[in-house]
């Protein structure tokens, strides 16, 4: 088999391949690169649970038995303090809970994890602060009306 | 250059330029299109729950008898006469609100399967329904439902 010196249109035609597979090489790497990302964008959902781990901690804070209900009403005597730090087990956490029962022109405040409850002025940026108020049953020598008002702060850590 | 490769600069730049295009589209989707972000708004609907559930529970005095709330529904029901309920249901409710940015509330008493609405009591016709809370009361003796739906007027 004899060789064959590559004439100037052999030299031509190689060079632009090489020069066409230079450019086309890394414009497909960038398709498919920003095609993953765009796709990743839309296949992975994020859930905003701000806005349910609070309602959770509130609900559970004026219907859990472990707290100051038995699922209907509240239990004067069982709205402490003391309680509401067992029954939320938040210590430790950067969580802090205020509630206030109002029954019978009478009004209590507890809290869970004091430090943090005086801290409205921090309900800004990452930290997260709701509120909410229910309508309750009281019981308290005869059952009463009431309206107790949850306060939770939830400071971010950077 | 001959015809051929006059044709070729065309086709490249005809390429290229659906590629940029593409790349333009994308980069500008992954910098400035919204992420998919959901609330999950059925607590606020159990907030409601609650606030049905103690309110259904609760005491109003009626002819020197003290009768609950889910009494005087059925009383009115079979009355018709839900004078007492609309002044206790605005007693009750009136504190609460506003909350949660709405500004007011309503609840509806419907009959069950029939659909249809026995009374309605609320202060103010403004604002877009929110968050519902229902609770379904038995009729005595009749096979049928009281429908008591509490929502937010936001």
């Amino acid at each position: 088999m004899g060789l064959r010196l590559m004439g100037d249109e052999d030299a031509f035609q190689q060079s632009k391949d090489t020069v066409s597979m230079i450019v086309v090489i890394p414009v497909i790497f960038i398709f498919i690169i920003l095609t993953i990302t765009l796709f990743s964008r839309f296949a992975v959902k994020s859930f905003d649970v701000r806005e349910v781990h609070h309602p959770l901690l509130m609900q559970r804070a004026v219907l859990s038995s472990d707290c100051f209900s038995d699922g209907n009403e509240i239990y004067a005597e069982k709205f402490t303090s003391e309680r509401f730090e067992n029954c939320l087990k938040i210590k430790g956490r950067n969580i802090g809970i205020k509630a206030t029962l109002e029954y019978d022109g009478k009004k209590k405040e507890i809290y869970d994890n004091i430090l943090m409850t005086n801290r409205d002025f921090l309900c800004h940026g990452k930290n997260i602060c709701s509120d909410e108020r229910y309508f309750v049953l009281v019981n308290d020598n005869g059952i009463k009306k009431g309206w107790i008002n949850i306060f939770v702060i939830e400071l971010k850590n950077e | 250059m001959n015809k051929k490769g006059i044709a070729e600069i065309g086709m490249y730049l005809y390429g290229f330029l659906i590629l940029f295009c593409y790349i333009l589209i994308l980069f500008l989707l992954s910098f400035f299109g919204t992420s998919f972000q959901e609330k999950l708004d059925a607590q606020s609907s159990l907030d409601n729950n609650i606030n049905l559930a103690s309110y259904l529970g609760s005491e109003a005095e009626y002819s020197e008898v003290n009768i609950s709330m889910m009494g005087l529904i059925l009383h009115g029901y079979y009355s018709g006469d839900y004078k007492l309920l609309d002044e206790k249901t605005k007693e009750i409710f009136n504190p609460l609100y506003p909350r949660r940015g709405c500004l007011t509330w309503k609840i509806e008493i419907n009959l069950k399967p029939d659909g249809e609405e026995l009374h309605v009591i609320q202060n103010s016709k403004l604002g877009k329904e929110k968050n519902p809370g229902v609770i379904l009361i038995k009729v005595p003796d009749e096979n049928k439902e009281i429908e008591v739906r509490m929502v937010d007027r936001c």
